[in-house]
């Protein structure tokens, strides 16, 4: 028989290997600081959206994480010895600047500034994003900015210049989906009837051609 | 299987093809409807709210990977697949082709609802009367259109009523109306519904521009302020543009004209199915399309008469893929619009979060030529338009002004200040009909089932830049009047080609050498052949396009319906008429 385990948290990754995750992590932490008090990107699980989106939606930018991370921290550790993540938030903060006047070498293709411009963009992404994408943890980056969320709507009162809505309670796309399940009517049912099934089922949308042995991609 | 036919087949039922669609089938006409995107059902929009799904990531647009389109400032520089919109950065659906489905760009649409001005029908007499002929641009097309308010006038009233309009009027029969837009031209019945609520900073934005002796009115909506029929009121869930609608308050073609098509038995929709061609024969007339369908096989349809209604731009390529072009007019007079993003912050809470966009006000005392141009150096005008409500927080981080750091803890406190005091405001000025801003098929990059994509020569000119100029003179004016605490502009000259209103590149006019349609849509080149949409419009003007180019497709099957019958001009290809009124 097997045993329940002690713990069935979520913060194993899907795509970023340990060192990756913490250098992701520290450099989303340096773009929205935070602590227990006031919480930030790393408090908000950005890296877990961060490492989610790149094992799905995402899979296109793979190659770019990995390889912007690994030019970093070979430039910090000829600079510091060690690897991003070890330095102070200081020394961080120092490399970010250079990163974004495009000062770090070896980015190939790309710039260091394009890096952590995407890099940027995910923070964000993953900070004030539903919690169901992995990131905004708790709702705490949208409590961070006084953003209800997924509201079904809002009231006159709660319109006007002005008005505080400081006390209105946080929706997550889950608890629309019970509000959903539990009253339908107060969603839009389109009458009248429904298109003809097609002839035989088609489901998808219109695929390229494809090489023989290549696997089907999403069709957009 | 054999190839379907239909006395009319319809290539995109969106914004405008549903419309024919309805409107022919209720006459009687069997009707084959092709879209390329899906039938959406109604509760696929109940958990709409979701920035990143469809903001960031355009979950009801067409993108790059399946619809490629390449941009080149001129004719001199290689084109490139359109730079602002792939990337790892997110996605702006109003930089992408507007939609991919049935319904079109009307499901996640803005809903901003106009009729035209009287004096945008007829941009070159009333410039040339007001300031002669050497106003005009070297380079320049501005034409008058072949048809009037007038001709469309009823047909606005169709889209007002039939699809759901929300306004104050300002100019019933000629009577101007306290609180409605008193430059609007003259209506005869007033919207179908009330105003929407205004958003919350709307208030000192109307206040400011009173006090600045503008005349600001709520902007029409096409959205439902009250219940109509199964649809609910608008619940201001602020996740408006770029989203399907939960309780059915945007009006969608989707919702109005499909069901009623479908009703009478005559629709047939083939979704999923992606029309490539239009095959003419040996007499010139349009047979069949030609069509992927959801497995990837190549089908082919006919069809008495054929409407492409695929949007300006997906119209264009499929008959320059076609070989449709005798004139060589497919493709020219591409208009498009300049937004001129203003934004800043207010020193009150502004929730910007409720309400849809359209919840706010405007003013129209900066279009057309109300304001006099001649010492100004620019032709044509917009309204201002207040963003009522409709930002959420990962588009707001996006627009970060250039005094703000983009990281650490300023950026931060940033964050928290911005999402609970922000405001926005937009213009729309049109640039002109250049020669130099055309569409062709790019020669090199093709979509992935081997199409050659379409390819857009287009750069911002002077007169961009000095209507840029004026009117963010005035926008400013506007922000410190409201007591704005901060403010910051999008660059004048924008970076992107796209702009969901796309004008022109299959325009009409009577002169069958300098236009591409007659004056009902139908094309001079193909005698069965129909192109509706924004490629119509000769010139354009400050107005989002969707209501005029819906009221077209109403004027549009007017004409069908009518030359139809008892020896009308379009009798001849219409084999199959007689059987199917009788
Ligand atoms: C975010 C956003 C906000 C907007 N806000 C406003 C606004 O506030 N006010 C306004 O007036 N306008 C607005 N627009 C623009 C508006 O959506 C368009 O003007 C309008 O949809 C154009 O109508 P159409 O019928 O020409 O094309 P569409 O509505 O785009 O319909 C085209 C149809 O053709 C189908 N199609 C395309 N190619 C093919 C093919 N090869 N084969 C088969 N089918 C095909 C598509 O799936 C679609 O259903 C907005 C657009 C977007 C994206
Ligand atoms: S703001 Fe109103 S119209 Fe827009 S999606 Fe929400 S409820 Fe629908």
């Amino acid at each position: 028989m097997v045993r329940p385990p002690k713990t069935t948290d979520t913060t194993g990754l899907t795509f970023f290997f340990l060192d990756e995750a913490d250098t992701v992590e520290a450099l989303c932490a340096r773009i929205i600081p935070g602590d227990s008090e006031d919480p930030g990107a790393r408090e908000a699980g950005v890296l877990r959206y961060i490492d989610r989106a790149l094992s799905g939606a995402y899979s296109r930018w793979q190659g770019a994480y990995r390889e912007g991370v690994r030019t970093l921290n070979l430039y910090t550790r000829q600079r510091y010895g060690k690897k991003f993540f070890e330095l102070s938030e200081e020394e961080q903060d120092t490399i970010i600047a250079a990163m974004e006047r495009d000062e770090i070498p070896g980015f190939g293709d790309s710039s260091s500034e394009a890096f952590f411009t995407m890099i940027w963009a995910h923070t964000v992404e993953g900070m004030f994003s539903d919690p169901v994408y992995g990131g905004n943890r708790d709702a705490l980056g949208w409590r961070m900015v006084g953003f209800p969320g997924a509201q079904y709507g809002y009231s006159a009162e709660e319109m006007r210049y002005g008005a505080d809505l400081s006390a209105k309670e946080i929706v997550t796309l889950a608890g629309v989906r019970q509000l959903a399940r539990e009253k339908p009517e107060l969603f839009y049912h389109r009458p009248g009837p429904e298109p003809a099934a097609p002839e035989e089922e088609t489901p998808g949308v219109p695929q390229p051609p494809r090489e023989p042995g290549e696997p089907m991609g999403p069709g957009q | 299987m054999p190839n379907k036919h239909a006395d009319v087949l319809i290539v995109g039922l969106g914004a405008s093809g549903a419309i024919l669609a309805r409107e022919l089938t209720e006459a009687g006409f069997t009707v084959l409807g092709i879209d390329k995107g899906p039938y959406y059902h109604s509760d696929d929009f109940w958990l709409k709210f979701d920035e990143l799904r469809y903001s960031v990531r355009a979950g009801l647009s067409p993108t790059m990977d399946t619809d490629p389109i390449t941009w080149r400032p001129n004719a001199r520089t290689g084109a490139q697949i359109c730079p602002w919109a792939v990337g790892p950065l997110p996605l702006n659906p109003l930089w992408l082709p507007p939609s991919v489905g049935v319904g079109g760009g009307s499901i996640h649409w803005a809903c901003w609802s106009w009729r035209q001005l009287r004096e945008d029908f007829r941009q070159r007499t009333e410039w040339v009367s007001r300031y002669g002929e050497d106003a005009l641009p070297e380079g320049s097309h501005i034409v008058d259109w072949p048809i009037t308010y007038d001709d469309l006038e009823p047909h606005y009233e169709r889209v007002e009523y039939e699809i759901g309009v929300s306004g104050r009027a300002g100019n019933v029969g000629g009577e101007i109306r306290e609180g409605g837009n008193p430059f609007e031209a003259p209506r005869k019945r007033p919207y179908r519904f009330p105003p929407l609520r205004p958003s919350a900073a709307n208030k000192p934005f109307v206040e400011a521009t009173r006090k600045l002796g503008y005349h600001p009115f709520p902007a029409p909506a096409a959205i439902l302020s009250e219940v109509w029929r199964e649809r609910k009121a608008c619940t201001y869930c602020g996740f408006c543009r770029d989203y399907g609608c939960h309780v059915g308050a945007k009006s969608n073609t989707l919702d109005t004209m499909i069901p009623p098509a479908l009703a009478t038995g005559n629709l047939e929709l083939l979704t999923n199915c992606r029309v490539q061609r239009v095959n003419v024969d040996a007499e010139g007339l349009a047979r069949s399309v030609s069509y992927v369908d959801a497995k990837g096989e190549l089908r082919e349809a006919s069809g008495d008469l054929v409407i492409l209604s695929a949007y300006s731009l997906e119209n264009t390529r499929l008959m320059l893929v076609s070989g449709l072009n005798k004139n060589g007019m497919v493709g020219k007079r591409f208009t498009i619009h300049n937004y001129g993003w203003f934004s800043g912050t207010l020193p009150e809470e502004t929730h910007v979060y409720a309400g849809p966009a359209v919840a706010g006000w405007a003013i129209d005392d900066t279009n057309a030529d109300f304001i006099d141009r001649s010492e100004l150096g620019f032709l044509g005008g917009t309204p201002i338009m207040f963003f009522g409500g409709d930002y959420q927080p990962i588009e707001i981080a996006n627009n970060l002004p250039p005094d703000i750091p983009r990281w650490g803890q300023g950026f931060k406190d940033w964050l928290k200040h911005v999402n609970r005091h922000f405001f926005a405001m937009f213009s729309q000025m049109a640039t002109l009909p250049m020669e130099t801003n055309f569409v062709d098929l790019d020669p090199k990059v093709k979509d992935k089932w081997g199409q050659p994509a379409l390819r857009i020569t287009h750069d911002w000119g002077e007169n961009d830049r000095k209507a840029g100029l004026w009117l963010n003179r005035i926008k400013h004016d506007i922000a410190r009047e409201m007591g704005a605490t901060k403010t910051w502009e999008a660059p004048l000259l924008p970076p992107y080609h796209i702009t969901t209103h796309e004008m022109g590149t299959h325009i009409m006019g009577t002169d069958p050498g300098e236009s591409v349609v007659d004056p009902f849509c139908r094309s001079h080149e193909v005698p069965n052949l129909f192109l509706v949409g924004g490629g119509v419009f000769p010139t354009y003007n400050g107005y989002n396009p969707t209501e005029t180019i819906q009221a077209i497709a109403f004027w549009t099957a007017e004409h069908i319906k009518r030359e139809t019958e008892n020896g009308g001009v379009l009798t001849r290809f219409t084999t199959n008429r007689e059987r199917l009124i009788g």
